[in-house]
Formats: C-alpha cells, structure tokens, sequence
C-alpha cells in the first residue's frame, strides 16, 4: 500500500445504447478547451478527428481467461491497443474507450484488472453510461429470452456516473420516473441531468470514481434503499455502519462471497475503517475480481464508518449485512 | 535527430520516435519500427540514412535473409520497402504485430488482423487464411505457417486447397516460437503460462505455470536445446536436450527488475540478451548457468525508459531500442 500520488494515465469508458449520445459526448470531450492530450479508442466508427487526440478504431474481441480458480472475461482489442499506446513517447493525459451500444461493461472493466502491464501504467477512472431519458425505459424493460443478459440493465448497473441525456424531450413527470428507476439499479453512481451531451467535464473526467470518496462519502442518495429484499432484478444493496474492521475476516467474507455470488455481483465498492489503520480502506470489485488501496487519512473529527455498496442480481440484503458485520471488532 | 557515433561498430543513434521494433540484417545494417510510425533505416556504421513516416504506429520488423528487403508490421497492415527505405508493396488491412520470411527469402507470412497472409518477394499475396481472432505471431515450420491467437496455434500449410493443422488452446497467446530443429512450438500466453507442443506427435503437449507476469517475450536457441522466456523480471531457460523439459528444473538468469519484453540469442547461440521495462538490458551465458540457481549477467546497459527492443546482427554486436527514442549497436565479446 502506499500514499504516494498515483501517476497512472486515467481511464475513462464510455457505454449507453445507440443513439443515447455517446458519440456527442466524445466529440465534446475532443473539442472542448481542456488543454488535455487525450486518446480516444472507438469501437464503432464515430464523426471524430481532432488536433491533439489519437483516434483508433478497434473491434470487439472478448477473450477467456482462466485466471487461477476463477474464470473471467477480457478485452483483447484493448489489451492490444493500450498496450501499443503505452509504447508511444507522447503521453496522454487522458484515455477514453467509447464502446458499441449492445457491449457488456464487465470485459472492459475486468481488463484493467487482469493485464499486469495495464494495472501498472493506467487506471480505469470511471464508467460513463449515457441514457436517452426519452428512451430508457423501454430498454430497461425489454423482456430478454432465457439466459440474455439485458445490456441496457447491465450498462446502468456497471456506471459510476450517469449522463441522462435528452431531458429536454421529456416531461418532469417522466424524468422523475426515470431516475427512480436508474437509482433503483444503481444507487452508487451519480446522475447528470444534460441536454445535447452538454456537461461539465470536471464531473466525468479524472473524477477518481473508482476511490470512490465523493460518492460514498456525499451522496445523501447511497442512503436510500430499494424496498426489495431479494430480488430476481437488478438492485443495489447499501451498507452502512461504524467500527471497526478486522481484516483477516473481511478477506475471507469477500473472498467466498465473490467467489460464489460473483456471477450475480456486477459491481462492488466500498470505504472501509480496518482496525489499527489511520488511512481509509477503500476497495472495489468487478464480478470476481477485486482490488483494494490505501486511502485518504480518516480525519480526526470523523466517525470511522464503513460504507459498502453491492449492485446485482437476486442480492439478500439481510446476507450481506450479517456477513460484513461479523467482520467488525466487537463495540467496546 | 542526431547520432553519435564513437566507433563505426559501437554506436548510438536517436530515431526520434519511441522504438517499436528492431531487426538487423547479417552485414549490420539496421530497421527501426517506431511507435508513432516512423521507419529509420541505419547503416552498419551508424548512420542514419533514411526515416520516413509509414503509418500511425509500428510493431514489427524484419530484414530478410538476403538483405534485400525489409517487411514491417503496423497498426494497419504489412509493408515491404527496400534498402533505400522505397516501399515495394503495401497490404493494408488490420492489426500487424507479427511479421517472419520463410529461411530462403522468398516468402514473407504476416499476421494481418484476423487473417495469416502469406507474400510473395515481390508482395504478391499467394495465401491468406482467416483465424477467430486477431493474429499476435507467426513463424514458419519448413513450408508451413504457424499462427499464434487467441484458441491456439493453426499450422496453415500456405495453399489454399490444404487442411490446416490445429493445436488448440484456451486462452489468449502473445508469443510463438518454432525451435529451428522443427519439433517444438512454444507459446507464451496472457494467463501467464507457456505452452509446448511436440510436432508431429499428436496428444504430446506440455504447460508450464507459475509465471508471475504474461509472457509475451519468447525464443528457442540456434541449436534447439533452450528455450528462453520472459513472463517477469527474470529469464527462464527450459532445457530441451533429450526428452524435454518435463519435470526439469529451469535455469534463472537475473538481470532486471521489471518486467521482460524480449529476450534474443546471439546468431551462434552463445549467448542470450534480454530487455525490460525498468530500461535495462543484460547478456548471460546460458549454457554456464545450472538449474535452479540464479546467474548473473555477464554484461548490461541501461537507460531511463523502458527498454523496447533487441536483436543481434551477424557481426557480433547487440542492438537494443528504448522508448526514449535511442537505438544503440555494441559488440559483445564471444558472440559472432
């Protein structure tokens, strides 16, 4: 563990059905005076082509992996091309993969947790899901056949921010609907209300949304829960609560949980206060693979609360909640 | 650009691009494949007399046994160029890390997205067989091609009428080599393992763990008996005398701190040079370390960028390329 500033080149990934505004998005990015030399890998061809960025074009290729004990999926396309983008002398400031409309998040993310050679010069910022709010819902509520992950569900499961798009084309009614229900997936991720892809870079770019600080720590929404308490769908569970972990449990807790429930767990983060430590713990997990680093000091005015939050399918809030506070020190 | 030479045999030379690739032909003249897609072409003395853009990015090069050509693999396909830097013939088409002439020169097989493509010398395409995926090596295996991706390794027999041979795997492969005797082909794979197949012997396959990192640096020694490769910061030797490395215990050779990105033996098979990421290079002597203990270098470089490249010409002398844009010739004692 160490506190030293991480130097790695961020990473941002940005996902969302076709014609939600991905593209619009990236071309803002581009365009934008930001004085950042950006990358911009594509997986379907978009209207872009700027001084100062690197565009590639890279087509989808999922890849197998057995990884030790477990089995996961990654991206070689991307392994590929960042790796060849590591080569160059110009750094980047910024790296951006805009995915197709139907792709699964997971590969992409488990990729920036498998390739050693990527996990040491880049980090995986954040999840960018841009959403049509005039559109969203039917997606969402699209009944798939047996087995057929519904990719609108998944791409809003995977976001740790979320660009609602196009709210000028529907009512406050509606709008409202929409975001109880991206919420009700998704209580971890911010929402940003836009129109035209018109948002503030500062909220989607080198936001550190994997540390997860702002999120957990601000965000009077992680509070609110589904009134689900095992749900066939697509949920969120909060976990919320002071003291102190001992970390031999929690190692063992999320080793056996991710490794039977990880299938079901997309996404997985968390601040957390182990026992005798002055920084924060914070960690975050995709599936079955998950990653922990030392985070900010605790201040000295502050409760030393452990914030978790589990997104999946047929997540038992009452499991979870018993299970990590059996990891806690007993209250003295 | 600038280039500093001290002797016409030991020189260094900047490219100014990061260095992708490097091969050398016998006589000592010099391709360099950069990153951002330059092509510098250095005389045996150090001269840099031709560097021309060629694509957004490099990753392969190889002069061709005669020295009458270069091919190199870029981001968008294969080309060849003479000497003087001309190109002769362009394929473009998708991804190219990988690029081998068949041992008489007349045929160049290149990895070209998803498809082995197999030239003529004048860069006539005379074969092309799809894999699944992108291509990440070829080598050639008497008149056959053999293709490294992700599923395995496909031996194309370079006519378009003739079943392949498939030796499947599962997972995604970095690297191939062909030990020049003809019957081992060795692959280096993401899950950070290596791979062994026995030509000609079906069934007959080995698996080698306990990599700490992916191996994507790989070569069999001129007289088939060693097998280099990366997979960290050392260099494990498998021994291939008699049966096989089954069961053996590997010679280590220490030298770096980061992780290996090539590994190459002198054209006697004497010696073998590795380069890492941390920018250091070291040369052992393969055949004087015994298994199981680590040995050291009998000579190194460094610079302050990751190391990129390696190989050897036939004048004795180790080219190395950073990323930083240096290419550097230097004669080491007792290869040749």
């Amino acid at each position: 563990m160490t506190t030293t500033t991480d130097q790695r080149v961020p990473v941002t990934v940005i996902t969302g059905f076709l014609g939600a505004g991905k593209t619009t998005l990236v071309n803002r990015i581009l365009r934008e005076e930001h004085g950042k030399r950006i990358a911009v890998i594509e997986n379907e061809f978009g209207e872009v082509g700027i001084d100062d960025a690197l565009v590639l074009d890279a087509e989808e290729e999922i890849f197998e992996m057995n990884n030790g004990c477990i089995c996961c999926t990654v991206r070689g396309d991307l392994i590929r091309i960042l790796s060849a983008l590591m080569r160059r002398r110009d750094r980047f400031d910024q790296i951006l993969i805009e995915t197709t409309g139907l792709a699964d998040p997971a590969p992409v993310a488990q990729t920036f947790f498998v390739d050693d050679e990527i996990r040491d010069q880049l980090r995986l910022d954040a999840i960018v899901t841009v959403i049509d709010a005039a559109h969203v819902l039917d997606h969402l509520n699209e009944v798939k056949p047996e087995g057929v992950e519904n990719e609108a569900v998944e791409q809003v499961a995977f976001a740790d921010r979320m660009i609602l798009n196009k709210v000028d084309l529907v009512s406050p009614e509606r709008l409202a609907d929409v975001e109880g229900r991206l919420r009700a997936i998704n209580v971890a991720a911010d929402i940003v209300r836009t129109e035209n892809a018109n948002v503030d870079l500062d909220r989607i770019l080198d936001v550190g949304a994997f540390d997860l600080q702002r999120v957990l720590a601000e965000d009077p929404a992680f509070l609110e829960q589904s009134d689900h308490q095992h749900d066939q769908s697509v949920t969120s569970v909060s976990i919320q609560v002071d003291g102190e972990v001992v970390v031999d449990r929690l190692n063992a807790w999320l080793g056996e949980l991710l490794s039977t429930k990880g299938v079901d767990i997309f996404r997985s983060k968390g601040i957390l206060a182990i026992a005798g430590e002055g920084n924060q713990y914070v960690f975050q997990g995709v599936h079955m693979l998950f990653d922990g680093t030392e985070g900010r000091p605790w201040r000295s005015d502050e409760t030393r609360t452990n914030k978790m939050v589990f997104i999946g399918r047929n997540l038992d809030r009452r499991e979870l909640e018993t299970g990590f506070l059996a990891c806690l020190e007993p209250a003295k | 650009m600038s280039s500093a030479p001290v002797t016409s045999r030991d020189w260094r030379v900047e490219v100014d691009d990061g260095v992708a690739a490097l091969s050398a032909a016998e006589d000592g003249r010099v391709a360099v494949a950069g990153a951002e897609g330059s092509l510098s072409l250095i005389s045996a003395g150090g001269e840099l007399h031709c560097r021309q853009v060629v694509s957004t990015g490099c990753l392969a090069a190889a002069w061709s046994p005669d020295g009458n050509r270069v091919a190199v693999g870029t981001v968008d396909g294969v080309l060849i160029v003479d000497p003087a830097g001309t190109v002769i013939a362009e394929h473009p088409g998708g991804w190219c890390s990988s690029v081998a002439w068949s041992p008489d020169g007349t045929r160049l097989a290149a990895g070209v997205g998803r498809s082995v493509v197999v030239l003529d010398a004048a860069g006539t395409e005379i074969f092309r067989g799809g894999r699944s995926s992108t291509v990440a090596a070829v080598a050639w295996v008497n008149r056959r091609v053999a293709s490294a991706a992700y599923g395995g390794v496909h031996l194309h027999h370079a006519s378009n009428t003739a079943p392949r041979d498939q030796m499947p795997f599962t997972g995604s492969l970095l690297a191939l080599s062909v030990s020049p005797d003809r019957k081992w082909i060795a692959t280096g794979n993401q899950d950070a393992t290596l791979h062994i197949w026995r030509l000609g012997r079906g069934g007959n396959e080995l698996s080698m763990s306990g990599y700490p990192r992916k191996i994507s640096a790989l070569a069999f020694s001129p007289d088939s008996t060693m097998l280099a490769s990366g997979g960290g910061s050392d260099v494990t030797v498998w021994d291939f005398t008699g049966r096989g490395p089954r069961g053996s215990t590997p010679r280590v050779l220490r030298g770096h701190e980061e992780a290996v990105v090539a590994v190459a033996w002198s054209r006697r098979g004497g010696l073998l040079a590795g380069a890492a990421s941390d920018g250091s290079v070291a040369v052992w002597h393969p055949a004087r370390a015994r298994p199981g203990r680590p040995e050291s270098a009998i000579d190194s470089m460094r610079r302050d960028s990751p190391a990129a490249a390696l190989c050897w010409d036939g004048l004795g002398r180790l080219l190395v390329g950073w990323s930083d844009s240096t290419v550097v010739a230097r004669p080491i004692g007792g290869a040749g």
